[in-house]
């Protein structure tokens, strides 16, 4: 097995008395596909702001291609190669497709405060680098239609991709998708698959935390399950799948000496049909 | 990467390329557009009717450039003064004591207006560790400390009693003692200051600050260091008003504190509301609205801050985007917009 990407050892966040993340070791290897998931508040979109810097860890490393990143700030760890989308996406609500993903190309850019009012050439061709970008990543996504469109006319799902666009512009090695195909129609679920796929063959890890289990035993070639902030298992889908903590965690304990519910609305079912 | 076929987009929907293209940077050539017209009208109609009109023409350069640097802070990057008068207080001090103490050329005591202007501001934004509203708060506070020092040191500014006595305007040699001079001088600072803030708004660091101001949280996922841009773009229009208060002294002959009031920062605040926020050309129609209007009411001076009141409420309930924002929306009802999916 080749050197992970990223790795959590030990990470905590303490919003004062939860500990919305305790204790969690998580390693992703590179070019996989890796899933974070667990019921609802079990700490998986916290995991996913440490990560990416949005909050600091009250205790634990974080370690991206073998150097801690730890105490970086946000935009360090951009450079080096993180970016996230959000839960709900989280755009520029006064701006084109086009801007807001051009947005993304910030940390590629050079030009500063003079540079943008005062150079003339410079400016010309990193607009036009940055439009390009922004073109090329738009096609990837599906959305070269919208391209100039303000964003308040875009529908939810087109709105997920791009922000998936704007993320790919800062031109990440880890991509970090956040509950990507919630709210989504099928459609736009298995073309957001198809994303994901394509990426991780062109050499992108992603990690993405979901709800859609289908979705993550699909794609993902090792899955991390939270709960209550801990990490109750850790494995490939069907070792999942097949986990009693995790089953547990999701559905509750089969309790001894009851009639499942199943059998008794078929029961009732039965008694209905004779009567 | 192409070979992806994705099913959101319909073939129908794919793009007409050439049309796509021209089409390509609509907002960036709206502001130009809307730059072109407004500088054609504010430097034409003041020379060309000339006497009062010409006065008011130098008034509203004035008030425009201070506006447009609060347009930025305010409107685009989101970060909210109640202070701005401040600024334009300490560039018309800075460069009036220069000229009148030391002699110092116009040019280079505007250059120190503004740069004394944008260090308070970096001063003044240093607050921007204190969180959301208290911040706000603190430009308030900042406004009336330096109203107070301007009105208290009076060893240096002449206090209440002002300066008085104010030098003509010379540049290399060159003197520019006519009004039709000064308006000349404040629209160049202003087309050339206009011009600059519309290239920096369609660029890599422009688009920042109007991310910062859209969604922070955002703006910070793709790593734009957004305090460090914040505190930039505070320093940026502060400087800014600072340029634009190096010029009140010369056209009113006279500086006292009087001009710099919290009443005077809220009016700047109104005038880019009225005219449009989020958008430069709304911080210059804004300065002409509000410079133009009080001057039909001479009558009814006591009652301008009603007037302006009035209009703050009626321009938010019935033009929330401002008088820009509620043309824009005329024209592209007319001129169907190319390009546009979904």
């Amino acid at each position: 097995m080749s050197a992970p990407i990223l790795e959590l050892r030990n990470v905590s966040r303490r919003f004062g008395g939860l500990m919305a993340v305790n204790d969690v070791s998580m390693t992703v290897q590179p070019r996989t596909i890796h899933g974070l998931i667990g019921p609802n508040g079990a700490g998986k979109s916290t995991a996913f702001d440490l990560i990416s810097g949005l909050q600091s860890t009250s205790g634990g490393d974080i370690i991206l291609n073998g150097a801690p990143i730890t105490g970086w700030p946000i935009e360090a760890r951009v450079i080096a190669g993180i970016c996230r989308t959000f839960q709900t996406s989280k755009l520029f609500e006064e701006m084109t497709v086009k801007d807001i993903v051009m947005t993304g190309c910030h940390v590629h850019g050079r030009l500063g405060m003079f540079g943008s009012m005062f150079a003339v050439g410079r400016k010309f061709r990193e607009e036009r680098d940055f439009s390009e970008r922004a073109t090329r990543l738009l096609e990837f996504v599906g959305l070269s239609a919208e391209i100039d469109a303000p964003i308040a006319d875009l529908s939810y799902g087109k709105r997920r991709l791009v922000e998936i666009a704007r993320a790919l512009a800062t031109e990440p090695k880890l991509l970090l998708l956040d509950e990507v195909s919630s709210g989504l129609n099928p459609v736009e679920t298995a073309a957001v698959g198809q994303i994901i796929r394509t990426l991780v063959a062109g050499g992108m890890t992603i990690v993405l935390v979901e709800h859609d289990m289908k979705f993550v035993m699909d794609l993902c070639e090792r899955i991390t399950v939270l709960n209550f902030g801990s990490r109750i298992a850790d494995g490939t889908p069907s070792e999942i799948a097949n986990d009693e903590a995790v089953i547990t965690a999701y559905l509750g304990h089969a309790q001894e000496n009851r009639t499942p519910r199943r059998d008794l609305r078929r029961a009732a079912l039965q008694g209905a049909t004779e009567a | 990467m192409n070979e992806l076929s994705v099913p959101l987009s319909k073939p129908d929907e794919l793009p007409q390329s050439s049309g796509q293209r021209r089409a390509a940077n609509w907002m960036a050539r709206g502001d130009w557009l809307a730059f072109v017209v407004l500088m054609a009208l504010l430097w034409i109609l003041p020379l060309a009717l000339g006497g009062f009109y010409l006065y008011l023409g130098a008034v509203i350069a004035i008030y425009a450039i201070a506006a447009l640097g609060l347009q930025v802070m305010v409107g685009l990057a989101g970060q909210l003064s109640l202070g701005h008068a401040a600024f334009l207080g300490i560039g018309a001090y800075t460069a009036t004591l220069l000229e009148k103490g030391i002699g110092l050329p116009f040019l280079a005591a505007l250059a120190a207006a503004g740069l004394a202007a944008a260090v308070a501001g970096l001063v003044m934004a240093q607050l921007i560790r204190l969180s959301g509203i208290y911040f706000k708060i603190a430009t308030f506070g900042f406004g009336i400390v330096v109203y107070q020092a301007m009105t208290n040191w009076s060893s240096l500014t002449g206090g209440h009693v002002g300066v008085r006595g104010i030098p003509p305007i010379e540049i290399f040699g060159v003197s520019f003692t006519t009004r039709v001079d000064l308006f000349i001088l404040e629209m160049i600072t202003l087309t050339v200051i206009y011009a600059l803030l519309v290239r920096l708004c369609h660029g890599r660091v422009g688009r920042a600050f109007r991310a910062i101001g859209q969604n922070e949280a955002a703006a910070r996922s793709v790593g734009i260091p957004v305090n460090r841009y914040r505190m930039g773009v505070i320093t940026l229009g502060s400087g800014i008003a600072g340029i634009a208060g190096a010029f009140l002294p010369h056209l009113m002959r006279f500086l006292s504190p009087e001009s710099f009031t919290w009443y005077d920062s809220l009016i700047m605040l109104i005038m880019i509301t009225v005219g449009g926020i989020k958008m430069l050309p709304g911080a210059v129609v804004g300065a002409a609205l509000l410079t133009i209007i009080p001057e039909y009411l001479r009558d009814f001076t006591q009652y301008k801050m009603l007037v302006f009141g009035v209009m703050l409420i009626a321009s938010m309930a019935l033009l929330p985007e401002g008088v820009v924002g509620a043309f824009d929306r005329l024209i592209k009802r007319f001129v169907p917009r190319r390009g546009q999916g979904s």
